[in-house]
């Protein structure tokens, strides 16, 4: 196994005494590893990300970022090791899109926040990397929510860390911004090696794009591994109360994909087969609705 | 409004100082008693007595006067400019927010105490007014510019942002309106007690404060001030133009600054700091001068953009322009009756921050306000 890249031991966590949000979190990821964080709302996953990223100080336990503990490296440190995409941001004045990737070279500026050459360099491949360099002197307010998502993954990129966190970084994007930003991603783990940790609702793209997926459960890990071993039908149904069929990707068997069925559509034994061998896709496993 | 890109950058900034530099000539040419400028600063270049015998008026009062209001003009379009940065909020300046009110207190407090203490105290403390610089037993008032005058405004200010900062951060999200709204309020409570110390005070102690209060350059200002304010802000400009880029930042939340790497908490004091050290260095010696820095860094924003590496420097020279005229129009426009500055500025700043405000507005860009 490859060296680890940050490494989490009985992390603890609570905003009120009596309510963990992360109850005895451990885990470790790989560098060069892309894994998804999944889970429920209010499961801990942004909370476990804001921990990583050192904006919460936790109750217990350690978080160690390539080898060093995070409670002892200073922000910008810290931010030369963990870079993060916030599943959203308002810029409250209308910065054009190279001003705002240049300001992911802060942790790499001098005492005099003066930027080199070697600076500017960065943010002109950001920008280049992430296809955004026809928009550089356009202003952040008058982006499309895909472009400004963009932005703040060339931010993350400009910041050169080889860790990356990233919130949702799909979640208000139509399909072909969606792809557009997932192959960047996949071609920054392939070419630079980055380190990924994706948080995501969307189960499909964690199956699809991942190699490893954390599942959280009411601030505990509930699973962990890959992705046909972790999202199963029972382990789905445990953690999100949600009925699914998990079946394997027509074109790549190795992903399941994941299906909602409604309680009241359920199909009985009868239309799963015909559905089966409707579907070219073959049924891994499925759980209905106990009333259907 | 399209924004100067590298090269256009370095264009402004020279267009800056080169209307810097008119403007300088053009104050000291300015005033109710005709100069032959030209004449005087060949003169004066050749090394060789100006033929016009009141020429000694251009540079020991106009031109002292023109820099010490450049300093001053500057000062507080850098503080507003970082407040306006750090609240992400362009309505915040050293006087929305009560520094300002602070400092006057602080300057007062120390300006008073002697007249207080000769009215009230039993004179154990006479050794004192030596070290505040009111020595002369004639001189019952602690002279603007002193050092003690500025260390008490400094304090002043400092307790200022830092109390309006508690208030308006209490339950730990920090509210901008709150802050704006305690600032006010701060304010005018901080007003009141200076009109106590006022009827406690001496009366001829009352009438100059309120002759400096009002807001005004001395006329003229000695060398020493002029240096010690221009030292004051090429400190403080050094110190906030590091922070410009943590300032950038700041602009999408604290919570997203960290994760770039800034130490907000830090960031949050140096700014209060230096800030407070700006507006109390230009509080103690000229008073209370509104609106320069509420307008000026709204303006230069809107000419090179909201970038700070740019925009600190670009408000700085801009409040320098805009309170060396102001000041101009002060002296030389009301027939030989010198205007309070502040006056001036209110009179010209409130209109356009009025303008621009409603241009934003209409644009959607403030819609958050």
């Amino acid at each position: 196994m490859a060296a680890a890249a940050m490494e989490l031991q009985d992390v603890r966590f609570a905003y009120r005494s009596g309510q963990p949000i992360l109850d005895g979190v451990s885990f470790g990821i790989a560098k060069g590893e892309v894994t998804a964080l999944v889970g429920p709302n209010g499961s801990g996953k942004t909370t476990l990300l804001r921990a990583i990223s050192g904006s919460v100080k936790l109750d217990s336990g350690a978080i160690l970022i390539d080898g060093c503990h995070l409670g002892r490296q200073g922000r910008r440190a810290l931010a030369k090791k963990v870079a993060v995409v916030p599943q959203q941001a308002e810029f409250a004045f209308d910065y054009t899109v190279e001003e705002a990737v240049s300001m992911g070279r802060i942790p790499h500026l001098g005492a005099l926040g003066i930027e080199s050459a070697a600076d500017r360099d960065a943010v002109a491949k950001a920008l280049a990397q992430s296809g955004l360099e026809h928009l550089r002197h356009r202003s952040v307010h008058r982006l499309s929510g895909g472009e400004l998502q963009l932005v703040l993954i060339a931010r993350a990129l400009a910041q050169a860390s080889p860790v990356m966190l990233l919130d949702e970084p799909t979640s208000s994007l139509d399909l072909g911004h969606e792809q557009a930003v997932l192959r960047l991603l996949s071609k920054l783990n392939d070419e630079q090696g980055l380190t990924i940790l994706l948080v995501t609702h969307d189960l499909n793209l964690a199956a699809r794009e991942s190699r490893r997926v954390l599942l959280f459960n009411r601030g505990r890990l509930a699973g962990d591994g890959p992705p046909a071993q972790v999202l199963t039908a029972d382990a789905i149904r445990q953690a999100y109360g949600a009925d699914v069929e998990v079946l394997s990707h027509p074109h790549a068997p190795e992903y399941p994909l994941i299906l909602p069925v409604h309680r009241s559509r359920a199909p009985s034994s009868t239309d799963t087969s015909k559905r089966h061998q409707s579907h070219p896709g073959e049924l891994i496993s499925s759980r209905r609705g106990e009333t259907s | 409004m399209k924004r100067p890109g590298r090269t256009a950058w370095w264009l402004v900034l020279a267009v800056g100082w080169a209307g810097l530099g008119l403007s300088l000539l053009a104050a000291m040419d300015i005033g109710l008693q005709p100069i032959a400028l030209v004449e005087t600063l060949q003169s004066g270049w050749k090394g060789i007595a100006p033929a016009d015998p009141i020429a000694g008026i251009l540079v020991d009062i106009r031109l002292r006067r023109a820099l010490m209001a450049v300093c001053a003009g500057a000062a507080l379009a850098l503080a507003g400019c970082s407040l306006q940065a750090l609240l992400r909020n362009p309505l915040a300046d050293p006087y929305v927010l009560g520094i300002a009110g602070g400092a006057s207190l602080g300057a007062v407090a120390v300006m008073a105490s002697r007249s207080l203490f000769a009215r009230f105290g039993t004179g154990e403390l006479d050794w004192l007014w030596g070290v505040l610089g009111s020595e002369a037993a004639s001189n019952w008032m602690v002279p603007t510019g002193s050092g003690m005058v500025l260390v008490g405004a400094t304090i002043g200010a400092f307790l200022s942002i830092t109390l309006v900062y508690a208030i308006a951060g209490a339950g730990g999200r920090l509210e901008v309106r709150s802050m704006i709204l305690a600032g006010v309020v701060l304010q005018v409570l901080l007003g009141a007690v200076v009109l106590i110390i006022w009827t406690l005070a001496d009366r001829a102690v009352v009438n100059a404060h309120v002759q400096w209060l009002i807001g005004r350059i001395p006329d003229p200002p000695s060398v020493r001030v002029i240096l010690f304010e221009a030292g004051l802000l090429s400190i403080c400009w050094v110190g906030l133009r590091s922070l410009a880029p943590s300032f950038n930042a700041l602009a999408s939340g604290e919570a997203d600054a960290a994760t770039l790497g800034v130490d907000v908490e830090k960031l949050k004091r140096r700014t209060f700091i230096l800030s407070s050290l700006l507006t109390a260095g230009v509080v103690s010696v000229c008073g209370l001068i509104g609106f320069v820095g509420l307008v000026v860094p709204h303006a230069a924003r809107l000419l090179v953009g909201p970038d700070h590496r740019r925009l600190l420097t670009a408000s700085a020279l801009g409040g320098g322009i805009f309170l060396l005229w102001c000041d101009t129009l002060a002296r030389a426009s009301f027939q030989g009756i010198a205007m309070p500055v502040g006056a001036i500025t209110a009179l010209v700043g409130g209109p356009l921050f009025l303008w621009l405000l409603a241009r934003e507005r209409r644009s959607g860009l403030t819609e958050k306000l």
